[in-house]
């Protein structure tokens, strides 16, 4: 059991000295930072001094072995681009990202699941048949063009919510949320929406094929037989052994809304890490998009690292010896 | 110790934007990009120019017949050629309440000098400038500067005691990765001051009271957006949640000019783009034509601006926002002759011209070209390559973003690339200076001649003109220069940008053709 503890974490080292090594070679080849920091109106001598300056002309693997060390201090360096430390920008974007993904997995489960359980239950009826349909829609639909349009339906026609931005926002500490105004909350609406369409055709179809599999499963007949009402089967046998795998996803699927929010965010100009992101792509900024690939890979590795040793909780079988014992038991 | 001055400023955004009423009348303003910083010497960009202007004044401006008019300044005259006197406005305050003074104009002008400003070439004529008394300046020139005028229009006047107070005596150095007070916080004499900045998202500034100037409207307070999605920003004019959109991409133009509640407003930009070629080798450095290097025969180049149908790029690729051109200094700059300004497409002659320079089966070279600088580069180029296939010209294409292409042409390491390329100063001596003469990095010439292109009789022919002060002859000598350079078909061009903006009914603004959005020139109902 500690040897599975100790493996899953050297994993997560090594994915991450791996990744870091990557944003190390997008930051010395991928992008020059000259232009961001002298303009283009430059002379050669200019630029030689800067790249003495900046480190440019050292060894390959010396100026990577400084970049793991400034990143083991958690010095990100400054972003050319806004003339501000990376890691302040980064903790400023934050919040916008993460409540825009945990609203779109609210959402997305809130209308996923009940879909999921329904379609599942009602597997000829013609609503079951609508509603995967549009699943697919939402599946297929990509959330540039669904973003666009949100837009022209309710901010253009019917005037209701903003196109753009976060709205008013309240900030607690250093989280700064746009949940607790109106303002906030109603220009959280598309964006959110946006993530979780596709989210929620994926949740539906996952829930309703545990939940078919699940009710074939013999314990689903023992309760029938033990003559167990239809709902307490339904929800309390069945639909209670479809949510691991079901969590599990979620789980991911999280962390890749957070990674990926990149286009939902580009759309509404929505101030977290997706749009710094792009805007860094686009303006070079090499500081900025190296530690932005450090912290979407700690995510991952974290979730991930999560889910191995839930899986360590649950599943009796991954214990060794003395868990097989006690399983047996 | 840094969390708890982070924490500082957000909760001070947060109690600023909250204690904003919502009484008069706010502009709401987007554009694609934000500005880049707060700092007025730190980044030569039109966007960050535009916004750092609302704040800050320089001593000089212009007024809408783009005309030299005084701000900071009352006035000024030559005492010797190389010796100019100003004026300064009296009574005049920052922001936060200090006055402005002659010290400032020498701190300001020695900040914009120094190694971190991006408009130390608008200054680098200034030797010294001298305090007469508080509202009096020298301003002395290492030699005849007729532009030195002109150039102080760029260089915005900050308060020196809140610089040193501030510590931000010079712009930020990115080399030291700090932070400095300059990038988010503003104190300048401009119409508008600062109240809030996040970056990315919005910047509000509201009326100064105490501002020494006019504007048109009555303008309560601006809020800048930056929306980097196209079609957010247009349904965000739209739907009404922005006022004035500053640039407006060309397959939009003509949705927004069928809307009832939208004015577009639109003006020839002072940007020309035109290709260059590798000049200075005896050799092709990218491609293949036999050893040689065809770009040295007058022939060729003729040939490849035979071969250039512009008016069908304008036309397509450029949705009409564009106006194909015969020479690379665009209109309403000094020393711009129209009759240079004649396009003509014959791939016949091409074809004729290239058997007689000894290239009858054409040669082939790689075109660098950038994929976001200039409007539709990357089509254009393609446009191009097709062209110029046509006449025998195999071109390879490579495409690149502006970070990776500008450092290659810095090295001069392309044997065909696409420019753009406009005159700050209203006036074809920049970039007869920058772009045309020889290179020379000790004085500054030729820093952007990419082509390695150098010819005694140019170079003679720019050094008389740019002395010359006279507005008349000046336009003669600069006229002449851009006549060898057309006879001589050095760049081959191709059109001047349209610029776009578009606002509600409500709102009225001017567009400048060099894409200076002058907020005291705003006016809404």
């Amino acid at each position: 059991m500690l040897s599975y503890i100790v493996a899953r974490f050297g994993q997560a080292l090594a994915v991450m000295l791996v990744v870091t090594l990557i944003a190390f070679l997008v930051n010395a080849f991928l992008g020059d930072p000259m232009v961001a920091i002298l303009g283009v109106d430059s002379t050669e001598a200019q630029r030689w001094a800067l790249r003495r300056d900046l480190g440019l002309d050292q060894p390959l693997a010396v100026r990577f072995v400084t970049f793991l060390s400034d990143v083991l201090h958690g010095d990100f360096g400054i972003s050319y681009r806004l003339g501000r430390p990376v890691e302040d920008v980064l903790i400023e974007r934050l919040p916008a990202t993460v409540e825009l993904a945990a609203s779109g997995m609210v959402i997305a489960m809130a209308v996923g699941m009940p879909a999921g359980v329904f379609t599942a239950l009602n597997r000829d009826g013609v609503a079951s048949h609508l509603m995967l349909s549009a699943s697919l829609l939402g599946i297929s639909l990509p959330s540039f063009f669904m973003g666009v349009l949100l837009i022209w339906v309710f901010s253009v026609s019917l005037g209701w919510l903003p196109s753009y931005g976060r709205g008013e926002t309240v900030t607690i500490g250093w989280w700064r949320t746009g949940l607790l105004t109106i303002d906030g909350l109603k220009a959280l609406v598309m964006p959110a929406l946006t993530i979780a369409v596709f989210q929620i055709a994926m949740i539906m179809r996952l829930v309703r094929a545990e939940m078919l599999e699940v009710l074939r499963s013999d314990h689903i007949r023992f309760a029938r037989a033990r003559g167990l009402s239809d709902r307490s089967v339904y929800f309390r046998h069945a639909l209670r052994n479809t949510l691991i795998p079901v969590i599990t996803v979620i789980g991911l699927q999280l962390g890749s809304i957070i990674a990926f929010a990149v286009i939902t965010e580009s759309v509404f100009q929505w101030p977290g890490l997706g749009l710094l992101f792009l805007q860094s792509v686009a303006a070079a900024d090499v500081s900025m998009m190296s530690a932005y690939l450090i912290l979407i890979a700690a995510v991952f590795v974290a979730i991930n690292l999560v889910v191995d040793l839930l899986y360590l909780a649950i599943d009796p079988r991954l214990r060794g010896p003395s868990g097989r014992e006690r399983g047996t038991a | 110790m840094l969390f708890a001055k982070r924490l500082l400023v957000v909760t001070a955004l947060v109690a600023i934007v909250g204690a904003v009423p919502a009484e008069g009348k706010t502009l709401r303003i987007g554009a694609q990009a934000d500005a880049g910083t707060m700092d007025p010497h730190a980044q030569n960009i039109q966007t960050t120019i535009s916004v750092v202007s609302m704040v800050y004044d320089a001593l000089v401006t212009r007024d809408k017949d783009l005309i030299k008019a005084p701000a900071l300044a009352t006035g000024w005259s030559v005492e010797e050629p190389t010796v100019w006197r100003f004026t300064l406005r009296p009574d005049v305050t920052f922001h936060d309440g200090a006055a402005f003074d002659a010290e400032d104009v020498v701190f300001s002008v020695a900040r914009a000098q120094s190694e971190t400003s991006q408009f130390k070439g608008f200054v680098a004529s200034i030797s010294e400038v001298r305090v007469i008394d508080p509202l009096t300046v020298a301003f002395v020139t290492n030699e005849p500067d007729p532009l030195l005028v002109d150039k102080l229009t760029y260089i915005f006047m900050m308060d020196k005691g809140w610089a040193e107070a501030n510590n931000v005596q010079s712009p930020q150095n990115l080399v030291d990765e700090k932070e400095t007070y300059a990038v988010l916080n503003a104190n300048g004499t401009g119409p508008y001051r600062l109240m809030s900045r996040e970056p990315d998202a919005r910047t509000v500034m509201a009326r100064f009271d105490g501002y020494w100037g006019d504007t048109d409207g009555d303008i309560e307070e601006i809020i800048f957006n930056p929306i980097s999605s196209d079609p957010t920003r247009i349904a965000a004019l739209a739907s009404g949640e922005l006022d004035l959109l500053i640039d407006v991409p060309a397959q939009f133009v003509s949705r927004l000019e069928a809307d009832p509640n939208i004015d577009v407003e639109q003006t020839n930009e002072f940007r020309t783009l035109f290709f260059g070629f590798e000049l200075g080798s005896d050799v092709l450095t990218y491609g293949d034509a036999g050893g040689t290097n065809p770009f040295r025969h007058l022939r060729v180049r003729q040939a490849i601006d035979y071969a250039i149908d512009a008016d069908t790029i304008a036309r397509t690729v450029m949705r009409g926002l564009a106006i194909p051109t015969g020479q690379i200094l665009a209109p309403g700059n000094v020393g711009y002759d129209e009759s240079l300004d004649d396009t003509v497409y014959d791939p016949d002659k091409a074809r004729s011209l290239l058997a007689d320079a000894g290239y009858p089966d054409g040669f082939s070279v790689t075109l660098d070209c950038p994929n976001n600088r200039y409007i539709n580069d990357e089509q254009i180029c393609r446009a191009v390559t097709a062209m110029l296939a046509q006449v025998g010209i195999r071109v390879s294409l490579n495409l690149m973003p502006r970070a990776q292409y500008f450092p290659k042409l810095w090295e001069r390491d392309a044997s065909m690339y696409l420019m753009g390329f406009n005159s700050p100063y209203f006036d074809g001596m920049y970039m007869a200076e920058s772009v045309l003469m020889t290179r020379n990095d000790e004085t500054g010439e030729g820093i952007y001649n990419y082509s390695l292109y150098s010819d005694s009789a140019l170079d003679e022919t720019i050094r008389t003109a740019r002395s010359v002060t006279d507005p008349d002859l000046r336009d003669a000598k600069i006229q002449a220069v851009y006549r060898m350079v057309k006879d001589d078909m050095l760049y081959v061009p191709v059109h001047h940008q349209v610029l776009t903006y578009a606002m509600r009914t409500k709102v009225d603004a001017v567009v400048r053709p060099d894409n200076w959005l002058e907020i005291r020139w705003v006016t809404m109902e």
